[in-house]
């Protein structure tokens, strides 16, 4: 047993190393190293961006749990405010990357690390508005990540504690309502039972309400509009159709448009107006011509169409895809992964 | 339950051009239906059936078969096995052991393709002839993500191509679909279209195989442990083999739609296993007209 789990540990650092890499595109895969740099230095490094960054986070990964909270009691305070922010997202990004090679307790580690910096920061007189706007949308992103780690309680622990510091703040009411889509997901339903089925209905239902209250908080907050239809649309709701052109109204990012063309297109289906389907699925493959879901999905219509050949030629052409990019369909079934704040945190967090 | 974290990327929008559309070919009625058919007794093939000992209608119509043929035809076999992280592990290597012992399997004539499903739907090999390619293939999978077993099967029917051959989509799946953009609905329906058979070996009960099995004519067999994965393809295979292919030229029926078919023997009992029916699209653009 012992051996089994030094092999699985060597695998998982393996998986570290590579998965590092991916986070910050485009630097070479680096072996960990035993640091012994200090805290600032840490930070510093992590700024660089790039192969840097990743070299940052292998070496916070790699020192002992109690150091790292040595570190932070000792050092963290005594960083510029650029830095602390720096650091709550190396924390964050480390975190990050150990729960996806499957060190799950070291990533929790990590984000309750990432938040004692937070913490820090505050008690340091610093609870600025740029501060303020960096907390509220990291606890969005850490309820995000925990959500789509199936780690759900510890999900509703830290947005009841987040919402208790900002009640007025959409995005958390999103990673809310989020973590109640998870939890219904988790019961079966049967669908011959109809108390089964009205039950299930009422648990959505409180999460579109999350949904409505974070549109209400901020009318501009695409990815609520886009929940709220994709429950509206599970619930038969023709207010869906209302959601998803909301979304792309208001949709700044390439990510809102995306899901929300792909969902228009799944309620044009589901009510057999396959011609509207195919064009918000080709309006999908537009934004993002290496995500697998439009493909799919645009099959599968010319199937129902009775275009076989034009199925196939659209299979074959996803087959044939020399790379494929992260469908973000899968980060929103799955939990909801906010990467959108991923972006702005790692933004925000380099920027002078 | 399985989750998956993905490595977040920021999408760049980028307009492309649309495809270029097929010609049409338009529907001129359908020439002649080609039903794969498993006949057993005690589940043991029954060798040695003509053409006049079937008796088979089509949309309640007697249809006259021409033809009988057993085990001629060259298969093609598409692999479509779960990668997610459930497999990952001694699964795995049984899964690639199972995936060998069949491609040892065939004969000088049959193909073999690969698609690995994860949460990403994955053609690792394209139909061929060449063993080592996908020999190689299996010895590089890797367990590692989610599950999209519906959005991996209509591919999986979508890249089939219409030759002589007959087709065998052969699936593993250890778990329920997690990711998958298609429903349920959907994707038997592109089955119920396909015409292709679809045999699976799954480990825990899962109702949207055994109906997908069941409307393509093929089977499904639960594995009780890793171990059995590699008998439990090579029978796949051999039960694939010892089906009879039946052809009729349908008369009395030659309309759009969904076609229910039955097939008995006229004489003596056995259990009967073939697809249910067929579907014929209206008149539009479409595929020829010949039914795999």
């Amino acid at each position: 047993m012992a051996r089994r789990l030094r092999a699985d540990d060597r695998t998982r650092l393996a998986l570290l190393v590579a998965v590092s890499a991916q986070l910050f595109v485009g630097s070479p895969a680096i072996e960990a190293t035993q640091s012994s740099s200090s805290y600032a230095e840490l930070v510093s490094e992590y700024i660089q961006g790039g192969a840097a960054s990743q070299k940052a986070v292998l070496d916070l990964a790699a020192l002992p749990q109690p150091k790292v909270t040595a570190m932070i009691e000792a050092d963290a305070r005594f960083l510029p405010e650029p830095r602390q922010r720096a650091a709550v997202m190396l924390h964050t990004d480390t975190a990050y990357a150990q729960l996806l090679a499957g060190l799950t307790s070291n990533g929790l580690f990590q984000i309750m690390a990432a938040r004692r910096v937070v913490a820090v920061m505050k008690a340091g007189g610093r609870g600025n508005a740029r501060t303020q706007a960096l907390e509220r949308r990291w606890y969005a992103f850490a309820v995000s990540l925990l959500t789509s780690n199936a780690d759900l309680d510890r999900a509703d622990f830290m947005v009841r504690d987040a919402l208790s510091l900002y009640p007025r703040e959409a995005r958390l009411y999103v990673a809310r309502g989020v973590l109640q889509e998870m939890r219904i997901a988790a019961i079966p339903v049967d669908q011959r039972s109809g108390n089964q089925i009205a039950r299930h209905d009422r648990e959505l239902e409180k999460a579109a309400t999350d949904y409505r209250r974070a549109i209400g908080f901020d009318p501009m907050l695409a990815n609520a509009h886009i929940r709220l239809g994709w429950i509206h649309l599970a619930l038969r709701d023709s207010r869906a159709a209302e959601n998803f052109d909301q979304a792309l109204v208001v949709a700044a990012e390439p990510i809102d448009r995306y899901l929300a063309h792909l969902m228009r297109g799944g309620l044009a289906e589901r009510e057999s107006r396959f011609d509207a389907a195919l064009v918000d699925y080709e309006a999908a493959r537009a934004i993002c011509p290496t995500c697998q879901t439009p493909f799919i999905a645009l099959a599968r219509i010319e199937t129902a169409l009775g275009h076989t050949a034009r199925a196939h030629e659209i299979a074959t052409a996803l087959a044939a895809l020399a790379e494929r990019t992260n469908d973000p369909w899968w980060d929103f079934h799955l939990g909801g992964f906010d990467s959108s704040s991923l972006i702005w945190l790692r933004t925000e967090a380099t920027a002078p | 339950m399985m989750r998956t974290l993905a490595i977040a990327a920021v999408i760049v929008a980028t307009v492309t051009g649309a495809a270029q559309q097929p010609p049409a070919v338009f529907h001129s009625g359908i020439e002649v239906v080609e039903l794969d058919v498993s006949v057993t007794r005690g589940g043991v093939p029954v060798p040695g059936l003509t053409a006049h000992d079937f008796a088979l209608t089509d949309n309640g119509v007697p249809q006259d078969i021409e033809s009988v043929t057993l085990d001629r035809l060259p298969l093609s076999v598409t692999l479509l096995l779960d990668t997610s992280t459930s497999v990952a592990g001694d699964r795995l290597d049984h899964l690639k052991q199972a995936g060998e012992g069949l491609v040892g399997a065939l004969r000088t004539d049959d193909r073999a393709a690969l698609v690995t499903f994860s949460h990403t739907v994955e053609l690792k090999v394209p139909l061929t002839d060449d063993r080592s390619a996908v020999r190689t293939a299996l010895a590089a999978m890797e367990g590692r993500g989610a599950t999209a077993l519906r959005d991996a099967v209509q591919l999986a029917l979508n890249i089939q191509a219409h030759d002589r051959s007959r087709p065998l989509i052969l699936i593993f799946t250890d778990g329920n679909d997690t990711t998958s953009w298609l429903t349920e609905d959907a994707v038997l329906d592109t089955a119920r279209r396909g015409g292709i058979v679809i045999h699976a070996v799954r480990v825990e009960t899962n109702r949207f195989l055994d109906r997908l099995a069941e409307l393509s004519g093929g089977r499904t067999w639960s594995a009780t442990s890793d171990r059995q994965l590699r008998e439990l393809f090579t029978t796949a295979l051999e039960e694939m083999r010892a089906r009879y292919l039946l052809t009729y030229t349908p008369h009395g029926v030659n309309h759009a739609g969904w076609h229910e078919l039955k097939v008995r023997l006229k004489n003596g009992r056995a259990d009967i296993t073939a697809r249910p029916g067929y579907f014929v699209a209206a008149a539009s653009p479409s595929a020829p007209s010949r039914q795999p």
